[in-house]
């Protein structure tokens, strides 16, 4: 019980990495911090094989990402996208402070929500708030995107999170899902981490 | 392998050979050959796919099995028809190579979700058709504000059905709340549609041309659509209480919004809000569980595939004129009886249902008659003559489709009404 908590600390610790980082090398980190934060929530019950599936997907994801800054064939995003156009806005809140804000609503939501989930075997309290909370840092990432970048981080977020809570909740027979539902989403992280965004940074 | 394979794979190369030659004076006709050959190869495809027996390593994974059920092969071979209409009556200088190849692409797509029975892949595969468009209209347009929202909604389809995917095994054992599953499943399969409050794509369409934008009209909604259904009648009763109630509650702001938008809007963009109201009807009928709401949006379906067709000719007054009334919601045309199936299906929600569908269809009457207004007065324009006669040919079809509404649901996707 206390490895769970340990292990559910870790996957809280990936959401909030996920939720401020910024640029190309923060999108890396953040999929590195996924992998290995929502790796460990989903070995609770599924073992080593579960948390080397999410751990391998989210570390690969982060190498490309920070390779493709260094080997140029590797990012696509001008292909895909074409040239971006960087505007500035003025806005009430930063862009950070936003996200804490919406963090904050979302950590209250997932606890909520957490209580009327079991996911298999293991006691949900935490392990389950943690995937909730990287699903709607996920979706806080595409409400407040400001480039394609945001939007392949708030679908990596969506799938890991997904991929750990199907490891939790069904561990013998979703491990094919699992890789499918994180794997998709890494691949467009990688394809969009260093696109030209639409709107300046702070 | 298949035997449709090899006469496809033979038929495809005298067919290239023979736009080869034809090129230079029939334009029309390389890319309907292209289109009679990749449709081919696809069907076989689909065909040995669906005939095969099941992959025990995809069932074991999770990932669900490859079928082909009557209904969507008859959206699939209707999506590849109104697709060649539409190549038949595109504007040709702005109809390139490119286009022809993404709305393969996404016709390839959308066989792979019909055929996918598992909500994760099919979650993948859809956020992948939304995702691609985004990515096509950006390098075409740039990065405009709809076109941006574009690629929003292809991340909020991915998240809300992944998350739903991830919440369906607890929901099962009876551990997960029904609404909340619902909400993610209606949340993703309505974002394909474009149910309020994810329509953006509705905004991007009049960034590109027609004959790009036609290609969300003839696989996106309509895959989206059917999943739904699939959805519903697969799921635990509980969560298709959840989903019905989401979907006519949805549905029907969805229709009436977008029908006030139609009335105001401007001439070119009228009949995408005109089809985006549509889809909170067909979104109603499915939403209603009864196989008469089903028959309702299907045929609205079709409707759209033959008017939409005809309206994406940019010279034509005549065709323009008839899709319209097609379209309006006038008896006995395709319009009228694709809406009366929704409201009988509907009759046993209550009176409140049934009045706010009756405003939605007269807010779609209203904007068919000012598209008909329009039509009127451009009534000495006339298109190149064998666009303008396909384009005529497809409208008279949406005409017909209300007074053949039985036999083609029998024929086209096997209902009985």
């Amino acid at each position: 019980m206390i490895w769970a908590g340990v292990l559910a600390g870790g996957g809280f610790a990936a959401g909030a990495i996920a939720l401020f980082s910024v640029g190309p090398n923060g999108m890396a980190l953040s999929a590195l911090a996924l992998g290995l934060g929502l790796g460990g929530v989903a070995s609770l019950s599924s073992g080593p094989t579960g948390f080397a599936c999410l751990a391998g997907m989210g570390a690969v994801a982060a190498l490309l990402v920070f390779l493709s800054g260094k080997l140029t064939w590797l990012d696509p995003s001008d292909s895909l996208l074409g040239a971006g156009v960087m505007v500035d806005r003025p806005r009430v809140f930063g862009i950070r402070s936003l996200r804490a804000i919406l963090g904050a609503v979302g950590l209250f939501t997932a606890r909520l929500l957490s209580g009327h989930l079991a996911a298999g075997t293991v006691a949900t309290q935490g392990p389950g708030f943690a995937c909730l909370f990287v699903l709607e840092v996920g979706l806080i990432r595409i409400g407040t995107g400001r480039g394609p970048a945001d939007m392949g981080l708030g679908g990596l977020c969506a799938g890991m999170g997904a991929a750990a809570f199907l490891l939790l909740s069904a561990p013998g027979s979703s491990l094919a899902v699992a890789l499918l539902a994180s794997g998709a989403p890494a691949l467009a992280l990688v394809a969009l981490g260093r696109a030209t965004p639409w709107e300046t940074s702070p | 392998m298949s035997p449709w394979l090899m006469p496809a794979l033979a038929g495809g190369l005298v067919m290239a050979l023979v736009s080869a030659v034809l090129s230079r004076r029939l334009r029309l006709i390389p890319p309907l050959l292209l289109l009679l050959t990749v449709v081919g190869i696809s069907v076989a495809l689909v065909d040995s796919l669906a005939t095969s027996p099941p992959s025990s390593l995809l069932i074991e994974g999770g990932l669900g099995k490859l079928t082909l059920a009557r209904l969507p092969l008859g959206v699939l071979v209707g999506g590849w028809a109104a697709l060649a209409l539409e190549l038949g009556v595109a504007h040709r200088p702005r109809l390139s190579g490119s286009t022809i190849a993404a709305a393969l692409v996404m016709g390839v797509a959308a066989c792979f979700a019909l055929l996918a029975t598992a909500v994760v892949p099919l979650a993948l595969v859809l956020a992948f058709m939304c995702a691609f468009l985004w990515a096509r209209w950006q390098r075409i347009a740039g990065p405009l504000l709809p076109i941006r929202s574009l690629g929003r909604q292809a991340a909020l389809l991915l998240c809300a059905l992944l998350a739903g995917a991830a919440v369906l095994p607890s929901q099962r054992i009876g551990a997960a709340p029904p609404a909340l599953a619902g909400m993610l499943l209606v949340g993703g399969l309505g974002g394909v549609a474009g149910l309020l409050p994810i329509s953006s794509w509705v905004g991007a369409v009049s960034r590109v041309n027609p004959a790009e934008a036609a290609t969300w009209r003839i696989w996106l909604i309509p895959v989206g659509i059917v999943a739904s259904a699939r959805v519903m009648v697969a799921g635990p009763t509980a969560l298709t209480e959840v989903m019905q109630l989401l979907l006519v509650a949805l549905g029907l702001a969805t229709a009436i919004f977008w029908g006030c938008a139609g009335f105001r809007a401007d001439p070119s963009t009228r009949y995408w809000r005109v089809l985006q109201a549509d889809v909170g009807v067909m979104c109603v009928g499915i939403g209603s569980g009864d196989v008469q709401g089903l028959a309702a949006a299907l045929i609205l379906i079709a409707v759209h595939w033959l008017a939409g067709a005809s309206l994406s000719e940019p010279r034509g007054a005549r065709s323009h004129l008839v899709a319209w009334v097609g379209l309006s919601g006038v008896p006995p045309f395709g319009g009228f009886t694709g809406r009366l199936l929704a409201l009988v299906a509907v009759t046993f929600m209550g009176p409140i249902v049934v009045g706010l569908l009756l405003l939605a269809f007269g807010l779609q009457l209203a904007s068919c008659g000012a598209g008909v207004r329009e039509a009127v007065l451009r009534a000495a324009v006339r298109g190149p003559r064998v666009s303008e006669l396909v384009g005529l040919v497809a409208a008279l079809g949406a005409l017909v489709l209300g007074l053949l509404a039985g036999p083609f649901l029998q024929v086209a996707f096997g209902i009985r009404l």
